[in-house]
């Protein structure tokens, strides 16, 4: 980042930190200060209050500090020309691929993750980083996003409208079946798309492979080696459980 | 028998005990080895090394988990040569110094005897590390067992301040903002004297606080691997790497430089919050000054990469002193290091001397073996290491954040400590874009419990006066260190060094006069 945009990222979070400050002060102040909390009889100097409280006008005392270095750094006048340039600058790839990771990262935490069995949660996350990244294809990029983005938001729907109750209750594997479904739809249709823009599908081919091997190694090593159950256990792993415990016992 | 001689032979029983323990060697071996890819990968650092290995190490005994994770630490500072060497990219900050001699002597066909050098440096300064910590530690140990709690809280704030200072980019005060914004985090849950729930919004989860190897893994991981995705990372052509040899002659003649170099690594590595990283490049200014052929550093100067590679491994010993006599982490590894002590029961500071008698020896021996364990891989296993390297960088990465996730999972078996590590690793990736370091975060969310129930309880003492500060002889060294880090970052100290100066030599004009 060059030295004008650097102030200018400076002067926002400059306020952004004051912001913070304030509301760090507005928590502490709202605990006890002398009153007695859980049978003790609390002085300012042992309150829980005390150190939010030096934290709180520290982030502030250092935010104005910051806003003041920025503006005479030439922050406001590279903030109000940022403003100016905003409308005509177009997103550049290293941002839409920075918020693509972003992205993934976060359906496969709050979204696959919690509902859906482990094993596909990796395969799918790791199927889809891997084949927007690996495939260096233009079209694979936008469509398998576009994609995952539907999917994403398909998923997060249901689980939020209780609608996968209704789905458990018919069948009990019955998300993780869909999930499934979805990453050989996946599998599929990046392999259309690379054809599409006239290269091999071996590219997918290993993407594929991985997306399988990295939770068939990663699965049973945490659950049966370290012995830590899994966040969902669901199609896949119940019947790895079956499979291992039968062979165990 | 004299306490030289029992320490002593207590180490050598402890070598003797883990040479003899097949498993254990083999744990060593690999977690260097694994080290060495993770520090090699570029985006991959050792930090994240240790952090994604404590997940798997959680079930063993914490002698053998020690084994593993500093193996991983070794091998991780000193794996950066390879990438910095043989395609001028350094697989860790840690090596940055070294791409700027190595890889001028890749171009000349050198590439393997840069990497028997490098291999070589980083173990004498691994071994150099290891016997500052083994006769420094305790001596810090038994001297912070004088202190009292306003000291615990001087030295809480100074290891903020400090790595503040040093490991900002940009400004001083970002590196500030960083350490206070780690603080708020750590007083996140109940707070230690009297229970009360702080910043927890109701959410039960919060109320023991925040686990500290989820942030940890979320604050050095998630940017990495957002950055190195977004960069698309490729490896350039890689040069030939032909025999690698120790080269026992040049290290002999740089014998000087070597001591120099590992005494500014155990330096650096001992300061809180700063990493190899700073040791390199300060151990690589000095050489070039030092040396008499300064002038021709960056253009393959052998000098200079043994000087920085002795120096960021000797950091690795020089970050153990603080951690375990003070529990205040030198290196941000060596952060993560704490974090798994603490998972593992030991409790590092002053007491740890105390509650775990030879546990110092421990790490001395498991550091010495380490060492060698690395020059063996690194004479020979380098081309084998070399060629994972080839494996795409964005097909390795995706697999690196499933062990991101799995492995802040897997320590409380806690969904919940996932959907803290991804904001955390937000907040982490748009500080670091904004040239904010992310260490003094790190070391916030560590010292924050320190800081914060020593300050309450040194005011309870002396019932709310601050005058212990300055009546105390290291209170009033602590604070006045402080004062001063902070004075400096001023315009005003800008201005009283020139006129000082100024006034330095027009005395020396009027003397010569």
């Amino acid at each position: 980042m060059e030295l004008k945009s650097l102030r200018k990222a400076d002067l926002i979070t400059s306020v952004l930190v004051i912001a913070f400050g304030l509301f760090v002060m507005i928590m502490a102040m709202q605990m006890p200060m002398t009153a007695s909390y859980g049978g003790v009889q609390a002085h300012w100097y042992v309150a829980p209050a005390l150190f939010p409280l030096i934290i709180g006008a520290a982030l502030i005392l250092l935010g104005f500090i910051l806003g003041f270095v920025a503006l005479r750094g030439g922050g406001l006048k590279a903030l109000l020309e940022g403003i100016e340039e905003k409308s005509k600058k177009r997103i550049d790839e290293k941002t839409i691929r920075v918020w693509v990771v972003a992205f993934a990262l976060g359906s496969f935490i709050y979204v696959f993750i919690p509902n859906i069995d482990f094993f596909i949660s990796i395969a799918t996350f790791l199927f889809f980083v891997c084949s927007v990244f690996y495939s260096e294809s233009p079209r694979v990029f936008r469509h398998m996003t576009r994609l995952f983005l539907v999917e994403t938001a398909v998923f997060a729907l249901i689980f939020a409208s209780g609608v996968s109750d209704v789905l458990t209750h018919l069948y009990y594997y019955s998300t993780d079946a869909v999930a499934l479904v979805m990453l050989v739809v996946m599998n599929v249709y990046a392999r259309r798309l690379m054809k599409l823009d006239g290269l091999s599908g071996k590219k997918i081919t290993t993407v594929m492979w991985l997306s399988i091997i990295t939770p068939l190694i990663l699965c049973p090593v945490f659950r049966y080696l370290l012995l830590t159950p899994l966040p969902n256990e669901g199609i896949i792993l119940d019947h790895m459980n079956l499979f291992y415990y039968q062979l165990k016992y | 028998m004299p306490v030289f001689l029992v320490t002593l032979q207590t180490f050598f029983i402890e070598i003797f005990q883990l040479l003899v323990n097949p498993g254990a060697m083999l744990l060593l071996f690999a977690s260097v080895v694994m080290g060495i890819i993770f520090g090699a990968t570029p985006g991959l650092t050792a930090t994240l090394g240790v952090a994604l290995l404590t997940t798997l190490t959680y079930g063993m005994s914490p002698a053998t988990a020690m084994v593993a994770l500093m193996g991983i630490y070794v091998g991780g500072v000193y794996g950066g040569s390879y990438t910095a060497i043989l395609v001028n990219i350094p697989g860790t900050a840690a090596s940055a110094a070294t791409a700027m001699d190595g890889y001028p002597l890749a171009k000349q066909g050198k590439a393997g005897m840069a990497l028997g050098l490098t291999t070589t440096a980083s173990a004498i300064g691994t071994f150099i590390g290891m016997i500052f910590v083994v006769s420094f530690s305790p001596l810090i140990s038994n001297m912070a067992l004088q202190f009292t709690s306003f000291e615990f809280f001087l030295l809480a704030f100074f290891g903020i301040v400090i790595s503040g200072t040093l490991t900002s980019q940009d400004l001083a005060i970002k590196g500030w903002i960083a350490g206070f914004i780690g603080l708020w985090m750590a007083t996140i849950g109940r707070d230690k004297l009297q229970t009360y729930p702080r910043f927890t919004f109701g959410l039960n989860d919060l109320d023991s606080g925040l686990d500290l190897v989820p942030v940890l893994i979320g604050a050095f991981g998630i940017p990495q691997i957002m950055q190195t995705l977004r960069d698309d990372f490729k490896y350039g052509e890689m040069a030939e790497v032909g025999k690698i040899l120790p080269s026992w002659g040049k290290i002999a003649r740089n014998f000087k430089n070597i001591i120099r170099s590992a005494l500014i690594g155990v330096g650096i590595g001992a300061v809180p919050g700063i990493g190899e990283d700073i040791a390199g490049w300060v151990s690589y200014g000095t050489a070039k000054k030092m040396s008499k052929n300064g002038d021709k550093f960056g253009t393959g100067m052998e000098e200079a990469v043994i000087a920085t590679e002795t120096a960021n491994n000797a950091c690795i010993g020089g970050a153990m002193i603080p951690l375990l006599s003070l529990g205040v982490p030198g290196s941000p590894p060596a952060a993560m290091l704490l974090g798994a002590l603490m998972l593992h029961g030991f409790n590092p500071g002053p007491m740890l001397n105390i509650d775990h008698p030879g546990f110092y020896l421990q790490i001395t021996a498991i550091l010495l073996l380490a060492s060698i364990c690395m020059w063996v891989c690194g004479i020979l296993l380098a081309k084998q290491v070399i060629r994972v390297l080839k494996i795409p960088i964005s097909l390795f990465m995706p697999v690196i954040a499933v062990l991101c996730i799995i492995g802040s999972y897997a320590l409380g078996t806690r969904t919940f400590n996932l959907f803290l590590m991804f904001p955390v690793g937000i907040l982490a990736y748009f500080l670091t874009e904004m040239k904010y370091p992310i260490a003094p975060l790190v070391i916030g969310v560590i010292l924050g419990d320190m800081a914060d129930s020593n300050l309450r309880r040194a005011l309870m003492v002396s019932k709310g006066s601050f005058l212990p500060v300055l009546t105390r002889p290291v209170s009033l060294i602590l604070f006045l260190v402080i004062v001063v880090m902070i004075f400096s970052q001023t315009p005003l100290y800008g201005r009283m060094m020139k006129s000082l100066s100024g006034l330095f030599k027009k005395k020396t004009t009027v003397g010569r006069d």
